[in-house]
């Protein structure tokens, strides 16, 4: 769904309890990543770049299947310990990210 | 019910038998080729033979190691094949190792047959992968005949026959969507149609959504990336079907030049989704029955 003007958030995903990868590049979708929440065992690659999501990474704390989080260019806040548990990533992308990170 | 009392799955035990069917299948091949030569010789010899012992003590005949074929060390692909010029009671199927596939129960040669191989869908192998199974011998050619085991094949027209042997042939095509691919979907001889990059009129656009995605339809994965549909909506250009399909698997709609909000999917066996590159608005709410969805965009994104 990246390249497109869509719009709204992420709650629709979250009863896509088979849901492994997800890209939504270059929309406008906001909130948080509260509904990503809901497909922690099998998540893997979540590409949501250049959108308005907001909020910290703590939903992610239970993705323990993630291999790359591109998050670059929203309104993210917050802190990385969220992402301990995910022994299985590989990439992290937060550039322009975060107006309030601590590392 | 089949038990395996090793503990191995009916999967792995097939991939075993059909590791050894190929195996019989080029021994047998590389044998009969061997013996060859030296049937058309025996063949004269046991003309010589018969024909000397119309003169000479039959008794005489019997110990004569080069008389007898099958006598002959390593002479058994030799006997099968001569079985009937040589009119002995030994019978093909009584003497081929690869013969002895004709006692395997329908739902294990079934396991074979799929475990011959294929990429596009579980459970469904390529023709290719298989039809040397049709060969093997006359009984397991019945079998597959009774069971017409479902198999695809990868094409560029609708030239090809539907049946092929024992084989019940599903289409994968690639190429336009003209109005007869979208019949033959409809009717369910084609299961998979790869359009990308090509063209597609407003009067088989049209059609797409009623007789792809609809009710009934049994396609399995629609790729129609690129194909510059014009800037126009779902609706404008695919009509007001519902999209209903519980059969499609893969739908692949990228760069398109559709516009306006996502189109309701009630696509239950949904697993990709491409939509990418396009204008569409709106939110995510319409995807909310593609309850099997696996990948949103499944292009290998690997970072």
């Amino acid at each position: 769904m990246s390249h497109n003007q869509l719009t709204g958030t992420l709650k629709p995903l979250a009863c896509l309890r088979a849901l492994r990868g997800i890209d939504c590049t270059n929309n406008s979708i906001g909130g948080t990543l509260e509904p990503l929440q809901s497909l922690a065992p099998v998540l893997r690659e979540v590409f949501l770049t250049n959108n308005k999501l907001a909020g910290s990474l703590e939903p992610l704390r239970g993705c323990t299947a993630l291999q790359d989080v591109v998050l670059d260019s929203n309104e993210l806040t917050g802190g990385l310990q969220p992402l301990q548990g995910c022994t299985a990533l590989q990439a992290l992308y937060l550039r322009r990210a975060r107006r309030s990170l601590t590392l | 019910m089949l038990q395996f009392t090793d503990g191995s799955s009916p999967r792995v035990w097939a991939a075993r038998v059909a590791m050894i069917l190929s195996t019989l299948t080029s021994l047998s091949a590389h044998l009969r080729k061997q013996a060859r030569p030296r049937r058309e010789e025996k063949l004269r010899a046991n003309h010589e033979v018969h024909t000397h012992n119309a003169v000479q003590d039959k008794s005489h005949t019997q110990s004569d190691p080069e008389s007898s074929i099958e006598e002959e060390p390593g002479g058994l692909t030799l006997v099968q094949e001569l079985g009937e010029a040589i009119n002995t009671p030994q019978r093909l199927d009584e003497q081929d190792p690869a013969a002895a596939l004709d006692t395997l129960p329908d739902d294990l040669l079934l396991h074979v047959v799929v475990a011959c191989g294929g990429e596009w869908l579980i459970g469904v192998p390529e023709l290719d992968a298989v039809s040397a199974l049709g060969s093997l011998c006359k009984d397991v050619l019945q079998q597959l005949s009774r069971l017409l085991p479902f198999v695809y094949r990868r094409v560029h027209g609708l030239t090809h026959g539907r049946t092929h042997g024992p084989w019940r042939v599903v289409l994968l095509f690639t190429g336009e969507p003209t109005a007869t691919v979208v019949d033959e979907a409809w009717r369910g001889h084609v299961r998979s149609i790869d359009a990308r990059g090509t063209t597609l009129t407003p009067a088989v656009a049209k059609r797409v959504v009623p007789e792809l995605l609809g009710v009934g339809c049994s396609l399995l994965d629609l790729k129609l990336e690129g194909l510059q549909l014009g800037i126009g909506s779902w609706r404008q250009t695919f009509g007001e079907a519902a999209v209903c399909s519980t059969a499609l698997l893969e739908l692949q709609l990228d760069d398109c030049g559709l516009s306006g909000p996502l189109p309701e999917l009630n696509l239950p066996a949904l697993q990709i989704l491409w939509m990418s590159s396009n204008q569409m608005s709106g939110g995510l709410e319409p995807l909310m029955r593609c309850t099997a969805l696996q990948e949103l965009d499944g292009r290998d994104k690997r970072v």
